[in-house]
């Protein structure tokens, strides 16, 4: 498995979570959830144009509607080979976080 | 009123689509159109405005990488299947590298002389104001002479009444000249003399001494650091005393850097002009045609075509001239190295091996045209698939083109490494230092760069056009839409042997021309004759030299003279005889020669005698002319008369039969000889054939105890009419020579490629043809037939090409060698040879073949 930057974490996992409705502005939106912070539509886009080269996400464009002022919108949705690549992950990060705990400590004994 | 719907500002979306991704540019800018309404909505549309440019800009590193990163995944692909395809067709590929790289290869020679020699005086910070002046006559009979040389009080007079000339110096070099310090002594310094102002005009780097005041004293000189190191070693040369000729000495005042390789003035010191008249500085005011140059330094934007005017007018006050009309010219600095006045120079020879070096590579060219496009049907099959997966044809160009680009990278490589190779050689044919560490200058190097990537450029736009056009449908029907009449093909290999032709037919010209000047009668003897240049220590003791030189059997005669008669160039028009037409201006070339100067050099006296100690008259009134002289004065029997030359009575004593003394580009025009024994820079030797090497060693033993100091510089006769005289010809001869080898070969190899891909084309036809009763011979004709007819219409077309070349290669010449329509078939039958032995070696190759293996994978 390739290993992912975390901007290319987020945007997988921003794809999971909005399912069908992932293009590029919700994606965005959901980011800014996770994070508290918009990035700008080149610094998503990147990511999610290598992550499509990987083989891990494929796109379908939707016919024009009225909601996106007639013009035909770039979806995007993870491919087995992602949903496997962030099962991965998971695992991965849950092996890294194990055990976490905040330990009790004050600044004066550390020094 | 109703409300608009809040639109991009028009730039914005302008500026979108130019960066923006191409493949996903629709969708990115809806995105941005959607989140601009909503900002709009929510802020305004001021704010959204400057909102949408803030989040342009801080995608722009983004976009970027995405389409630099899909340009180097594609990149990466490119370039593997370049690097498969060259392993894949081994033939093509080495035919290809190797032709190109051959062409590269000549082409960066030329480009490294060429550079090189435009790179000439651009040291001089003022170059763009410095000018040599000089003469052009205008005879009464119509014709014009050009004279380099100027005169005396040329330079004081420009200095004093033309207020656009803001400095004016003579200057000339003198050689021979022996310079002593303690028990140093040397003659081989070239010795320049100059005005003071010198310094002021030509920017020559100063290690030592203030450049205005170097040659005030009368007695000063300014030496090159290789110089002072030389009779110094590493003393302090300020200051010190060299002995000039054994008569007086000369303080050195300065030390300069040495003169650049690129610099048109070549010396090794520069002393004051005025030096020449030592002691008593009397100089010269007259107005006679004088050896020395004249250089000023304008004043910044003058017009030069009126400053010429003005300088004519100007000397014709001062000089009166009687008989001819002089006026005046300027020669910019930037053009004296390559443009000579009387045009041509030296911007012919680069001209004509530039356009030699072209055709070579023009020819390396073709064959990678050639070859690329008749393989196209191995590329089709990638090319259909590409284009089924979406590869637009813009793509499919670029990939070939950087295919081409990549090749054209490799060929430098190795062009480069020919370079190594063959460097030394070529600096012995043009006379240059080069190195190869002159890749680390800049403009070296971008310009190799440079010619390799248009060299790529123009070998791969066709190719690149015609592979990239190729229709997938055709292919899906198995190649039968690839095949084409292939008449383009024909058309290059017609024109790539007509260039080989006309280069085999005009090297040989220049090949025969230089055989016929160097083996023509000249009027005399030129084998065996030993020209040797003498110092003034030689001069001094000529009378002993000669002596002990005669005392060797191998040597059968000594004389001396002023000038060589290889290029006689002075003329004297201060001449008179009884009947002479009193309105004619007429010139005669003339040189001051020793005793037995036409027994040493084997000259007819056809008439009367030659010089004699017997008559001592001699050394004041006599003179022999040649027989154009005679006709010019229009003496029946000429020996008796009188003659003044150069207002001296004497009578003519002899004529000599006509003689060469200038180069065979010009005729034989009247001559007349004086007796001066004294006046004289060069002697001559004859030496007896057999033995040289040991006769030479004997001549060198003697000099050096007349000449302590001198390296005993003999040349032979012919030696410096090919090095010196004819220079240009061996050189062409010998470069255009090589290069046309090159040509041939790359053609050969060119037509090589083709023929053995048609070959292989042909592979079942030739089966079947056998199997069916053709003979070996009926396949090889089949097979030979089209390059036959290529290369006789390639002879076709030449022959005229080479007829003009060839007029116009010996037009400057007066004396030219025959040709005959013998030269040009010849040549078109060699050509024609070797083509037919590389194509035939192919088809008999696939003649043998036998027809169970070419058919039996059906």
């Amino acid at each position: 498995m390739k290993t992912f930057t975390k901007k290319e974490e987020q945007v997988l996992l921003a794809i999971y979570h909005l399912k069908d409705e992932a293009y590029l502005i919700p994606i965005r939106e959901m980011i800014k959830k996770f994070t508290g912070k918009y990035y700008s539509v080149g610094t998503i886009y990147a990511p999610l144009n290598r992550l499509h080269s990987y083989g891990y996400l494929k796109t379908c464009v939707e016919k024009p509607d009225s909601s996106s002022g007639g013009k035909p919108i770039k979806y995007y949705r993870l491919t087995r080979d992602g949903l496997a690549a962030l099962k991965a992950l998971k695992r991965q990060n849950e092996l890294m976080w194990k055990d976490f705990k905040v330990p009790a400590f004050s600044d004066k004994n550390s020094s | 009123m109703k409300k608009e719907k809040p639109r991009i500002p028009g730039l914005a979306v302008g500026f979108l689509k130019r960066i923006l991704p191409k493949e996903d540019s629709v969708y990115l800018s809806q995105n941005f159109k959607e989140l601009y309404e909503y900002r709009v909505k929510t802020g305004g549309r001021f704010k959204a405005g400057i909102w949408i440019w803030g989040e342009i800009l801080k995608s722009l590193p983004g976009f970027l990488y995405s389409a630099l990163y899909w340009r180097f995944m594609m990149f990466k692909n490119y370039f593997v299947i370049s690097i498969r395809n060259i392993r894949k067709h081994t033939l093509h590929s080495i035919i290809n590298i190797a032709g190109m790289s051959m062409g590269l290869f000549v082409c960066l020679l030329i480009f490294l002389w060429v550079q090189n020699e435009f790179g000439f005086d651009r040291f001089h910070a003022k170059r763009d104001d410095i000018a040599q002046v000089y003469s052009e006559i205008l005879y009464s009979n119509g014709s014009t002479q050009v004279f380099m040389g100027s005169y005396y009080p040329l330079a004081k007079i420009l200095k004093q009444e033309c207020p656009e000339v803001r400095e004016a110096v003579r200057y000339e070099t003198a050689n021979g000249i022996s310079l002593r310090y303690k028990e140093k002594q040397f003659t081989n310094d070239t010795v320049g003399l100059a005005d003071p102002a010198f310094f002021n005009i030509f920017s020559f780097s100063f290690i030592k001494g203030d450049p205005e005041m170097v040659l005030q004293n009368n007695y000063s000189v300014v030496l090159t650091e290789k110089m002072a190191r030389k009779y110094f070693g590493n003393d302090e040369p300020m200051g010190k005393t060299l002995t000039l000729n054994n008569t007086m000495g000369i303080q050195v005042t300065g030390v300069i850097e040495d003169v650049p390789s690129q610099s048109s003035l070549q010396f090794d010191c520069v002393a004051p002009y005025v030096l020449k008249y030592a002691p008593d500085f009397k100089e010269p005011e007259h107005w006679g045609g004088n050896p020395l140059a004249t250089y000023i330094l304008l004043q910044k934007n003058s017009d030069s075509s009126q400053l010429e005017q003005k300088i004519t007018s100007i000397v014709d006050k001062h000089a009166q001239w009687e008989t001819a009309e002089v006026s005046f010219h300027l020669h910019p600095l930037k053009k004296i190295h390559l443009y000579s006045p009387q045009g041509g120079g030296l911007i012919q020879s680069l001209l004509i091996f530039s356009a030699i070096a072209l055709f070579v590579l023009f020819i390396a060219i073709i064959n990678f045209v050639n070859l690329s496009t008749a393989k196209a049907a191995t590329r089709a099959k990638e090319v259909g698939v590409r284009k089924v997966v979406g590869a637009r044809r813009t793509e499919l160009i670029r990939q070939f083109m950087g295919e081409s680009l990549m090749i054209s990278l490799i060929t430098l490589i190795i062009a480069v490494l020919l370079m190594a190779v063959f460097l030394p050689a070529f600096n012995q044919f043009v006379g240059k230092q080069f190195s190869l560490y002159l890749l680390f200058k800049p403009e070296v190097a971008l310009g190799f760069l440079g010619i390799a990537l248009i060299t790529g450029f123009l070998a791969g736009v066709y190719p690149a056009l015609y592979l990239s056009n190729i229709q997938p449908r055709s292919i899906m029907k198995g190649f039968a839409g690839v095949r084409t009449k292939g008449s383009l093909r024909k058309i290059l290999v017609v024109a790539q042997f007509s260039l080989s032709v006309i280069m085999i037919i005009s090297t040989v010209v220049v090949f025969k021309q230089l055989n016929y000047m160097m083996s023509t009668d000249l009027g005399f003897d030129r084998e065996n004759l030993i020209v040797l240049p003498m110092s003034q220590s030689i001069q001094d003791g000529f009378e002993p030299l000669r002596n002990e030189l005669l005392s060797d059997p191998q040597i059968e005669s000594v004389t001396k003279s002023l000038q060589g008669p290889w290029h006689i160039g002075s003329t004297v028009s201060a001449v008179d005889w009884d009947g002479k037409p009193a309105d004619e201006t007429v010139h005669m070339h003339w040189d001051y020669v020793g005793y037995d100067y036409f027994s040493t050099f084997k000259m007819d006296i056809i008439e009367g005698r030659a010089f004699s100690r017997e008559y001592p008259t001699d050394l004041k009134e006599a003179y022999i002319v040649n027989e154009e002289a005679v006709k010019l004065m229009g003496m029946e029997s000429p020996v008796g008369k009188r003659l003044s030359v150069f207002q001296n009575q004497g009578q003519i004593i002899g004529v000599v039969r006509n003689f060469h003394f200038q180069p065979l580009y010009h005729e034989i025009k009247p001559f007349v000889f004086m007796l001066r024994p004294d006046s004289s820079s060069l002697a001559f030797i004859r030496i007896r054939p057999g033995n040289i090497s040991v006769t030479l060693g004997n001549i060198r033993t003697i000099l050096a105890k007349y000449n302590p100091g001198s390296k005993g510089d003999l040349l032979f006769f012919n030696d410096i009419l090919s090095r010196y005289i004819y220079t240009s010809e061996e050189q062409t001869g010998k470069i255009a020579g090589y290069f046309t080898l090159l040509a041939v070969f790359i053609s050969c190899i060119g037509l090589f490629g083709l023929a053995a891909f048609m070959a292989e084309q042909r592979t079942k036809e030739i089966g079947i043809r056998k199997i069916v009763g053709a003979s070996m011979k009926n396949v090889v004709f089949m097979l030979t037939r089209d390059f036959t007819k290529w290369i006789l219409l390639s002879n076709i077309i030449a022959w005229p090409v080479a007829y003009l070349i060839m007029k116009n290669i010996l037009e400057k010449y007066t004396y030219r060698t025959h040709i005959g329509a013998e030269l040009f078939v010849l040549s078109g039958l060699a050509a024609f040879v070797v083509a037919l032995l590389t194509v035939s070696f192919l088809a008999f190759k696939a003649a043998r073949a036998n027809p169970a293996d070419s058919l039996k994978y059906e």
